[in-house]
């Protein structure tokens, strides 16, 4: 069950897997798949079952041909060298399902990636910035992001904020 | 000593007899604490230097010797800011008040058997009952300031202070069981006849020394001003002047309770050779010196650690310690 | 201003909030935490990062793989060498660079010196936290002597930058063997008086035991790494368990401890410095001659054009697991790069583990786990 093998296969089996919509081969991992979206989330209880720990989520704006975001996750181990690459295949518009519900960390990548790219996540409790300043409505990590990096104070960039908001009494202190 | 009688003498020329003595030793004491407070400052900065393999201030005057007093040439140059929603009068009021009570205290301290400010007969419940007031004025700076920080280190200062004062007072009723008396003068003469009381009542000097490391806010029972968590603790929003009151009043706390632990159990102006009031203060440094020492070696406590540390150990003990000394007293003689 | 920041009605009326950062003596870096308090107990803790977001991965996707290399160690600057190293590593792994014996041994000799300033920079500064002034002063004057030798080497103090790909751009001196030596007989003689300093301390010991305990559970949910997961018992090292470089050829210990509070994390960091002098002294035993670089010149933009694939590379930093995503599109310039920071995780587990404890508490257990800001915001 614990080894990466076994689990793919598992993973497999059960018809979570899907065929690689691109050629694009990953290494640095045990083994790799790529899982559908509608299954991610039962894919990471077993692998949280298997002892896996969640390790990273990036996300990458493939612009050829599709145009989609491919979710590269990966899970290790503490006990033996086995670490689980899963990719998942996204259209740009169309929700992911989150995983904030089985690791809890994934809460932060999930909102990282939403503020980078603009990758929506079903079912996350918090859907909001985590390193970008809040109200910021570009996606800097896109391919299409090409304007240089506006400052704070360049307000063209960003939402108004509400003038109350600013002296919030009860936060200073 | 004539020149002080003269000076006196011609102060009460116009002002009379009582006022004139007082002024001039309101006066004295206070040029000698504002002194102090710089010789202890470069002191303080100096030590920490050596104990942490360092050399503390080396650039102004010869060793580094006036640093202290740029530090208040700097201190007095800052702009005084008052923020807009405190509690104006309070907040203006804390760091006056809270020099005070301290300044009553050292005029009590007998400096040697003839000469002292004042002469009570109940000295050290004065001193006690007046040293205790501090805390309000910490407590008014932190209320007024409207800052959580510093609201936060006024309380933890109040139920600090609170705890420790028993101890104090248990240690220090049980050295006026052994003289008989809580008439300083007397404590200290008594001490002539026998031995210093920290040979009689070791616990009880353990006792006080904790508990005036508490009540000067000093680490590791910096907990109203623990810079890692508080930020400034009950002084966070005073700048400038304000702020070196509090600073000030620090140290001259530490310069009294360190004074009145000499006079307690050291022995006060006893000594041979040097005059009385030289021995008093080499005695009082010996005893912040250790307070600095204290300070720069450990690190501090959590706050219901030094609760539980006061409640549940150091009153008990003080309890037990004056039970025992009673005891002998009035059962041995 | 902001969603984690809970309005006056949402507020129950007998907890408050107070706003921790970031500007604060202890928070380490620009970290705010919003914290809702009841009394001085913790309720809630939420910690608000980005300020020192620099976009190193945007950055990553607009530079060559040489022009990166600088940015590496600007993000935990206090593990500088292994970052770079990691970097290299990751990019010589993906184009298939040869690294020469002396290179492999010489970045291990730098990256454990690396290691061993960061955990001497934390002891001082954890104590600094728990209010305690002098040790700073102690570890901080031992780690200088491994700045001046690792300074020979990089020609930096803190933001080195010596990985080339295929070696390291400058050679270890001939009397660096010697002189790392001196330095490292001068930490074995001081381990017994940290130790007296620190542990002996009935004070620190008190601050400790018992506070900020993380169960594995929620090691395993937020991916806690590094020291903060070895005190919690598990002997999970990347340098042990998916061995790189030169490591594989030391002997040495994973220090682990089962308590899994504060305590338990500076016992393991003391131990592990004691397992990087066992490693480095081994790798200058078996510091092999030779070159140091393969060619000089690989990284130029001409010359280094990655195969298309995606790259996974990890490896054991100062604060734990470091991992970099490495996707290459056959350009010059990576496609896309992913840092995987320790310090993330063992932040983010602080929403769980915090509440129920006390304000003096939080500074204690956010100073045990050793987090560095810059490389959370990246």
């Amino acid at each position: 069950m614990a080894a990466p093998a076994e689990l793919v296969r598992l993973l497999d089996e059960r018809g979570w897997t899907a065929e690689p919509p691109t050629a694009h081969p990953m290494s640095g991992v045990s083994e790799s798949r790529w899982v559908l979206p509608e299954h991610l989330v039962a894919a990471a209880r077993a692998l949280k079952e298997a002892g896996y720990f969640y390790e990273s989520l990036t996300c990458v704006d493939r612009l050829d041909p599709q145009g989609a975001f491919e979710l590269v996750l990966t899970f290790a181990r503490w006990d033996a060298p086995a670490r689980i690459g899963v990719r998942v295949w996204t259209p740009k518009d169309t929700p992911v399902p989150s995983l904030a519900g089985v690791f809890g960390i994934a809460e932060w990548n999930e909102r990282e990636a939403w503020e980078l790219f603009g990758v929506e996540f079903s079912g996350h409790p918090k859907l909001r910035w985590l390193l970008l300043p809040d109200g910021t409505e570009f996606r800097p990590l896109l391919k299409s992001f090409t304007a240089p990096p506006p400052s704070i104070y360049d307000d063209s960039l960003t939402a108004p904020a509400s003038p109350d908001d600013r002296t919030d009494p009860d936060t200073h202190g | 000593m004539t020149l002080l009688t003269g000076l006196r003498d011609w102060i009460a020329g116009f002002l009379g007899e009582f006022l004139a003595t007082w002024l001039l030793g309101a006066a004295l004491i206070m040029t000698f604490l504002a002194f102090n407070v710089l010789f202890l400052v470069l002191a303080e900065r100096k030590l920490a230097g050596h104990f942490q393999r360092r050399v503390g201030p080396m650039e102004v005057g010869p060793h580094g010797s006036l640093q202290s007093i740029a530090d208040m040439i700097k201190l007095l140059g800052k702009q005084i800011l008052t923020p807009v929603a405190t509690d104006r009068f309070v907040y203006l009021l804390a760091p006056l008040m809270v020099f005070l009570p301290t300044l009553c205290v050292a005029s009590l301290i007998p400096l040697t058997g003839a000469e002292a400010f004042a002469n009570q007969p109940y000295g050290l419940l004065v001193i006690i009952a007046l040293s205790g007031v501090t805390v309000l004025s910490i407590f008014m700076a932190g209320w007024s300031s409207n800052n959580k920080y510093a609201v936060l280190g006024g309380m933890r200062s109040v139920s600090q202070v609170i705890a420790y004062e028993i101890p104090v007072l248990l240690a220090a009723l049980s050295v006026v069981m052994i003289a008989q008396t809580t008439n300083l003068r007397q404590i200290v003469e008594a001490q002539a006849n026998t031995h210093w009381y920290v040979l009689y009542q070791p616990i009880a000097a353990l006792l006080f020394f904790i508990g005036i490391t508490a009540e000067t806010n000093r680490a590791p029972f910096d907990i109203p001003e623990a810079e890692s968590e508080l930020v400034g603790g009950f002084h966070t929003e005073y700048s400038g002047m304000r702020f070196a009151m509090f600073f000030f009043a620090e140290y001259t706390n530490m310069l009294v309770l360190g004074a009145l632990g000499a006079t307690l159990f050291l022995g006060g102006w006893l000594g041979p050779w040097l005059p009385g009031p030289v021995w008093l203060l080499l005695k009082t440094y010996a005893v912040i010196f250790v307070l600095i020492w204290v300070r720069w070696t450990f690190p501090r406590l959590r706050f219901d650690q030094l609760m539980s540390f006061a409640w549940k150990l150091l009153i008990p003990v003080a309890l037990l310690n004056l039970v025992i000394t009673a005891i002998l007293v009035h059962g041995v003689g | 201003m902001t969603a984690q920041t809970p309005t006056l009605t949402a507020e129950p009326l007998d907890t408050y909030t107070l706003n921790m950062g970031p500007q604060h003596p202890s928070t380490h870096g620009v970290l705010r935490l919003v914290l809702t308090l009841r009394g001085e107990k913790l309720v809630h803790v939420d910690p608000v990062i980005g300020y020192g977001h620099r976009g190193h991965e945007k950055m990553a996707e607009n530079r060559t793989y040489a022009q990166f290399l600088p940015n590496t160690s600007r993000q935990d600057y206090l593990s500088g060498v292994i970052y770079n190293n990691a970097w290299c590593e990751a990019v010589e792994k993906l184009a298939g660079i040869p690294v020469p014996e002396r290179a492999l041994v010489a970045r291990v000799i730098l990256a454990e010196f690396n290691r061993l300033a960061s955990h001497l920079m934390w002891i001082g500064a954890y104590l600094l936290d728990l209010g305690g002034w002098t040790p700073q002063l102690y570890t901080w004057d031992d780690r200088e002597a491994i700045l001046f030798l690792l300074e020979s080497v990089t020609g930096s103090r803190l933001t080195y930058c010596t990985g080339r790909f295929g070696g390291l751009s400058r050679d270890l001196d001939a009397d660096f063997p010697a002189r790392a030596r001196v330095v490292l007989k001068k930490l074995k003689d001081r381990w017994q008086e940290y130790e007296d300093l620190v542990e002996g301390n009935v004070i620190f010991v008190q601050r400790t035991r018992g506070v900020g305990i993380f169960t594995k559970e929620q090691c395993q949910s937020y991916g806690v790494t590094g020291s903060s997961l070895r005190a919690a018992g598990v002997a999970y090292d990347v340098r042990k368990v998916e061995p790189y470089g030169a490591y594989p050829r030391f002997q040495f210990d994973i220090p682990t401890r089962p308590e899994s509070d504060a305590f338990a994390r500076y016992w393991v960091r003391v131990q592990e410095m004691k397992q990087s002098v066992r490693i480095i002294e081994q790798a200058l035993e078996q510091l092999p001659d030779g070159p140091i670089l393969t060619e000089r010149g690989l990284g130029s933009k001409k010359r280094l054009k990655l195969p298309v694939g995606t790259q996974y590379y990890a490896v054991e930093a100062a604060r734990g697991a470091y991992g970099i995503l490495l996707v290459s599109e056959g350009g010059t310039e990576p496609y896309r790069a992913k840092f995987r920071v320790p310090s993330y995780a063992n932040l983010a587990v602080m929403q769980d583990v915090m509440p129920g404890y006390m304000v003096a508490d939080l500074v204690g257990i956010l100073g045990s786990i050793d987090v560095i800001i810059p490389e959370i915001d990246r």
